[in-house]
């Protein structure tokens, strides 16, 4: 044939191309009917044609077409597998191909749409094609405006036609833009360029797995380890945001020279079943899943074929592939169309990668495994969890180094191969803890003042709301009262006046009772420290601190009506203050003094004696001294000695009951009954310095707690819960701790105050924790791996096992030292320090009690995050962990010191004046000790983190808080159970949950 | 470098000046270079989407021509040239690498990856060489274009302007001549 011939052939043939098949060869018989040469030329390509139209969905036969369909290498579909071309996202399944398949193909062997050098959009030069696949073309190329290299992606025309998708598209390309990590390529913008959609995104100078897999077979273990944790790295921080990928496979994973990993095309495979539906309704013959899904047939977890919504586990299956194709060179699962593959992923089980590759690491293959679970709730719940059970697994390192922010699950992923302790070093903590609490029981009582200011001796009328009424009842007040309240409580003028004026060792003793073996019904003064007293109104009692309940002088003696008393341990009488009632008869000034030398030491102070079984024989008559706090129609006065002190005695009257009554102690100083004012918790500048920071700091906290909402940073599940746990926990103390009334008018503002000030606490730690929980966990997240492992439910985790043994097991060593700091002095002869002082309300077995192990817990948090928060500041401040553990030290010291050092009238000292006055005042060895609990403080925060601290802390407060004896029979004895049993139980479920607890992700368990 | 930037560059210019001979002149000069940026890929193991055809002319092209100097139609010359020098280039590669195999010397897999082109189908090169021989004795413009968009990796529109034709009837020329060389490979291989 001549070419010219050969011209006519070719007209005639794509002339027929446009025909109908079935018109086609009339038509080209019409045409060549005249030359029989050029018809059957013509016939014979228009059968090839019509075949290599056929193939296109099946595997490609045709040399030539496997040779055009390689030189356009897809970018989506680098493996070159012969079938993939079929497979490209959103073909659906069992569909045949529509009428216009030779379009689409004939389209993907074109060249690109912009020859080198174009301007798109005003602002992009095509530099090259880089590639072409079911999602569009990719360019490289420059950005002349800020002269940049750029990827820009093409979305195929069909997509752009759909607006439902483009604005599903749209809120895609949001979501993946806010992803910024070192592992996910760089979304810039969405533009449109003669009507296109295209995607600008950083450009990767590098290779796609897929094409690395192809040049060089699998991957070296520790390389493929390395690409699998960047790639999971990426995943997780996808995921954070809430971008799922859809359509992760060895093509949208690049590889740049450095090797880096970038993950591509993050949530760009935005469904389009709207678009489909009809073809797919029409193609449903051969499809058990009528809907159409995105994603790569190759890639796609079970869920994806069956159109069920896509999780992130579904990514995660699809990472399962990926890994399995890294460390094995070998794809998973080998099918030729969408078909084989819905059935390998739906019901097949690949090939164990030992079986190809025998040097594989037998956890790998696990997760390998473990990610491929055909149900999605049996694979692991994150990419962090995958990551972290590779071998040497350590995600959070990879994220630090990376300079990113470790979410809080990272974090709570972290460490996950070191969990729990193994049995004889749980079981040694354990021994330890139990022992030093032992030694604590048995020193306690010596060591601590309170024990040894009570009697242990049951008294025979104990101090008791009974006795006490029986007392009022004797001395007139027979009138029943609508409310009383009583309590123990410490006479703190005493304390305070030992710490001031007596520096020997045994000062203190001055505080304590005479130790006869016998009850003595003398009144011991000594036996007044620790008090009881009982208070009844004619009202209802409502404090003015709810949320610590009615007090002596809370809420104030003003209602006429009132009476209150003391009593010292036996129950003896030593005080009385009574307010007249109301239908008293006003009376002039003039009456409030009368003649000491008149006769009439009556009925009302006979009985009056009898209650303080004082002798009138050891009193004689003097002139009283000092206004009375209460109306009185009499008054007298009398000095005298009790036990060789000297005391002072006053008593007044009124319509013959007595209404006051105070018995002077020793010190001279102090005034039963007078009405001191509350401690006053800073004074002059103080005050406003302390209020200026506070604010100040509130301030900065929410701007803090703004930026790190916005930027999603701050764990505001988080933050949430423990606030959350906060509101639940001091609801409860209050509960236990507050004086309930019968009267919902008086009770429910007192429940609104008591609200009031616990959200107040709630929010403070709402916004500290927004505030400052991210530097935390960016600086030093291993301090707060279990607390996060807390924070997301898991109690029983091993890891938070292993914190709370050693947590408590450095309390109770700690408590041993300082009970040890409180007898150390007086064996040597030294000033004792200064005891602590329990709450003496908690010496009676009472709910009280328990709402003091919820306030303890409540306090325990606060400090642990104060001190957490106090060793980060000083971190990032002194960018040194040594300079910051010292500082943090004297820190803790001057602290302790601060708190000790405030008595109960003083306010506390501005902390480096207390520091230095504890220097100055006390023995070294209270310095010594303090240093070693600061570095037990330290060392704990440090080396086991957060929750370890707060069950120290924890710990401290409960042994601190009530009066621990060992002394079984002592009528306190009963109080002192409870935080013992507490902290036997904290031990116990410690060790419980570090050797049996079982974490949810148990991947690496065999 | 700069020396055959300049040289091509000067060559192009020439031929737009109407120099028929010059035309002569620019296949030696960039068949070199084509041969040295497919060897400096290849010894680098570089497999990825840059070693396709249209890449490496594309970037021969930035490399190679001035494009300051050289208009849309010197750009037409210089991939029509380029497109034959690839095509050598591939055809040699495919030959070597057969005489390798009937030598017993292994055939160097990852090469034949690197451009792009399945290990198994050196024949295919070779075949698809010889039915393109053929074809341009049958009809010359269709052959041409193939080479044009195969080996030189040219979009419709460029093929176009290279041989000065319209953009439909390289779209016909396309369609027709694949469909003649799949049936004509398909008889040499069933032979």
């Amino acid at each position: 044939m001549t070419p010219e011939q050969y011209n006519k052939v070719q007209k005639i043939f794509l002339a027929a191309c446009e025909k109908p098949a079935e018109e086609q060869s009339v038509f080209v018989q019409q045409q060549a009917a005249n030359n029989n040469e050029i018809l059957q030329e013509v016939q014979s390509l228009l059968r090839e044609h019509r075949r290599e139209v056929q193939l296109v969905p099946s595997e490609p036969v045709n040399p030539l077409s496997a040779i055009l369909s390689r030189a356009n290498i897809d970018p989506d579909d680098f493996t070159g597998e012969e079938g993939e071309a079929s497979e490209e996202s959103g073909v659906p399944e069992g569909q045949e191909l529509p009428e216009k398949a030779p379009d689409v193909h004939a389209s993907t062997v074109d060249a690109g749409r912009f020859t080198v050098g174009a301007i798109v959009a005003d602002r992009y030069r095509i530099i090259e094609l880089l590639g072409r696949g079911g999602m569009g073309e990719v360019y490289r190329a420059d950005d002349t405006t800020l002269n940049q290299s750029v990827a820009l992606k093409f979305l195929p025309a069909l997509f752009s036609s759909d607006e439902k998708w483009l604005a599903r598209f749209r809120d895609e390309v949001r979501l993946a833009r806010l992803i910024t990590h070192t592992n996910v390529c760089r979304v810039f913008d969405i533009g449109t360029f003669q009507g296109e959609q295209f995607i600008s995104m950083e450009y990767v100078d590098g290779e796609n797995l897929a094409s690395l897999l192809r040049r060089i077979g699998r991957l070296p273990n520790d390389k493929a380890l390395q690409i699998a944790r960047q790639l999971c790295a990426g995943l997780a921080a996808a995921h954070d945001r809430g971008v799922l990928h859809r359509d992760l496979k060895p093509a949208n994973v690049m590889i740049d020279g450095r090797g880096h990993v970038r993950i591509t095309d993050f949530g760009l495979a935005v469904p389009i079943d709207q678009f489909h539906k009809g073809s797919a309704a029409g193609g449903a013959g051969g499809g058990k899943v009528p809907s159409l899904r995105v994603g790569t047939p190759a890639y796609m977890a079970p869920e994806q074929f069956a159109g069920k919504p896509v999780t992130v586990r579904s990514d995660i299956y699809a990472l399962g592939l990926l890994l399995y194709e890294m460390f094995t060179g070998h794809r998973a699962f080998k099918g030729r169309n969408i078909r084989d593959y819905l059935h390998l992923h739906s019901s097949e089980t690949p090939t164990p990668p030992s079986e190809i590759i025998e040097d594989i690491d037998p956890i790998v293959e696990r997760v390998i495994f473990k990610c491929l679970e055909k149900d999605p709730n049996a694979r692991p719940a994150s990419a962090m969890a995958v990551s972290a059970a590779l071998p040497g697994g350590d995600p959070l390192r990879a994220i630090l180094a990376a300079g990113e922010t470790p979410s809080p699950e990272v974090v709570a992923a972290a460490g996950e191969s070191h969990g729990g302790l193994k049995l004889h070093i749980a079981s040694a903590y354990l021994l330890t803890a139990i022992i030093a609490l032992i030694c604590f029981v048995y020193i306690a009582p010596s060591a601590f003042i309170i024990q040894r200011a009570l009697k242990p001796q049951r008294p025979l009328v104990p101090a008791s709301p009974e006795s006490a009424i029986k007392i009022l009842q004797r001395l007139g007040y027979t009138e029943t009262p609508r409310d009383r309240a009583s309590s123990f409580a410490l006479n703190h003028d005493y304390y305070d006046y030992v710490d001031k004026n007596l520096r020997t060792s045994d000062r203190w003793q001055a505080l304590l009772p005479v130790r006869s073996p016998s009850f003595n019904p003398k009144p011991d003064p000594q036996l007044r420290f620790v008090y009881f007293w009982y208070r009844q109104s004619p009202e209802y009692l409502i404090p003015l601190q709810p949320e610590i309940g009615v007090q002596e002088n809370d809420p104030p003696q003003l209602l006429p009506g009132m009476v209150r008393i003391r009593l010292d341990q036996q129950g003896t009488l030593i005080g009385l203050q009574a307010q007249p009632p109301f239908d008293a008869p006003s009376q002039p000034f003039a009456n409030r003094s009368i003649n000491p030398q008149a006769p009439p030491p009556a009925d009302w102070y006979e009985k009056l004696l009898d209650e303080t079984h004082l002798n009138a024989a050891d009193l004689r008559p003097v002139p009283p001294q000092g206004a009375l706090p209460v109306y009185a129609r009499s008054r007298i006065a009398y000095d005298g000695t009790l036990n060789s002190e000297k005391i002072h005695v006053e008593a007044a009257e009124y319509q013959g009951r007595p209404v006051f009554f105070s018995i002077s102690g020793p010190a001279g100083e102090e005034r039963f009954l007078s009405v001191k004012t509350q401690r006053q918790i800073g004074v002059g500048i103080n005050i406003y310095v302390w209020t200026t920071i506070s604010v100040c700091l509130l301030i900065v906290g929410a701007f803090l707690v703004w930026r790190n909402y916005h930027s999603g940073k701050g764990d505001r599940v988080g933050a949430l819960r423990l606030a959350f746990a906060f509101a639940i926990m001091g609801t409860v103390a209050w509960l236990l701790r507050a004086h309930h009334v019968f009267d919902l008018f008086q009770e429910y503002p007192q429940f609104q105050r008591a609200v009031g000030a616990n959200l107040f606490r709630v929010g403070v730690v709402w916004i500290f924790y927004l505030a400052l929980e991210p530097y935390v966990r960016r600086i030093w997240p291993e301090i707060v791996i279990s607390w996060n492992r807390v924070i997301a439910g898991k109690w029983f985790d091993p890891l938070v096992g292993r914190d709370i043994l050693i947590g408590a097991t450095a309390g109770s060593l700690s408590m041993l030292l300082h009970a040890l700091d409180m007898l150390i002095p007086r064996w040597l002869g030294l000033a004792a320090p200064m005891p602590d002082l329990v709450h003496a309300s908690r010496m009676v077995a009472s709910l009280n009690n328990f709402s003091a192990l919820f306030s303890g817990a409540l306090s325990a948090i606060f400090v642990a995050l104060g001190l957490l928060l106090l060793i980060v500041v000083l971190r990032m401040a002194l960018r040194n962990k040594i300079a910051a553990s010292i500082v943090f030290i004297l820190l803790v010291i001057a602290g302790i010191a601060r708190i000790e050092g405030a008595t109960y009238h003083d306010p506390p000292l501005p902390l480096f004046a207390s520091f230095l006055e504890y220097a100055w005042r006390f023995d070294y060895i209270s310095i010594c000790v303090q240093a070693i609990v600061a570095c037990i403080f330290l060392f704990i925060l440090i080396r086991h983190g957060l929750v370890a601290l707060f069950f120290c802390l924890l710990v401290r407060s409960l042994l601190l808080d009530f009066p621990i004896t060992h002394d079984f029979a002592a009528w306190y004895a009963k109080a002192t159970v409870v935080p013992l049993l507490c902290i036997l139980l904290i031990l116990l479920t410690g060790f419980y949950a570090t050797l049996g607890g079982k974490s949810p992700i148990t991947l690496r368990s065999p | 470098m700069s020396d055959s930037r300049e040289d091509v560059t000067r060559v192009l210019e020439q031929i737009k000046q109407g120099d028929k001979r010059a035309a002569d002149k620019l296949l030696p000069l960039v068949y070199d270079e084509f041969r040295a940026l497919a060897r400096h890929y290849l010894a680098q193991e570089r497999a990825d989407h840059t070693l396709q055809p249209t890449a490496l002319v594309h970037e021969a092209y930035m490399k190679l021509v001035d494009q300051k100097r050289v208009d849309w139609q010197g750009r037409s010359h210089f991939f029509a040239v380029a497109a034959q020098a690839m095509r050598r280039i591939l055809v040699d590669h495919a030959r070597t690498r057969q005489r390798e195999k009937r030598g017993g010397g292994r055939a160097r897999v990852q090469l034949d990856e690197a451009v792009a082109l399945s290990p198994q189908k050196n024949e295919d090169v070779l075949a698809l060489d010889e039915a393109l021989e053929k074809l341009a004795k049958l009809a010359p413009r269709q052959a041409k274009v193939v080479e044009l968009r195969f080996f030189g990796g040219l979009s419709v529109e460029e093929v176009a302007t290279t041989l000065n034709v319209s953009k439909r009837t390289i779209e016909g020329d396309w369609t027709f001549a694949r469909t003649w060389l799949s049936r004509e490979l398909r008889d040499s291989e069933t032979q």
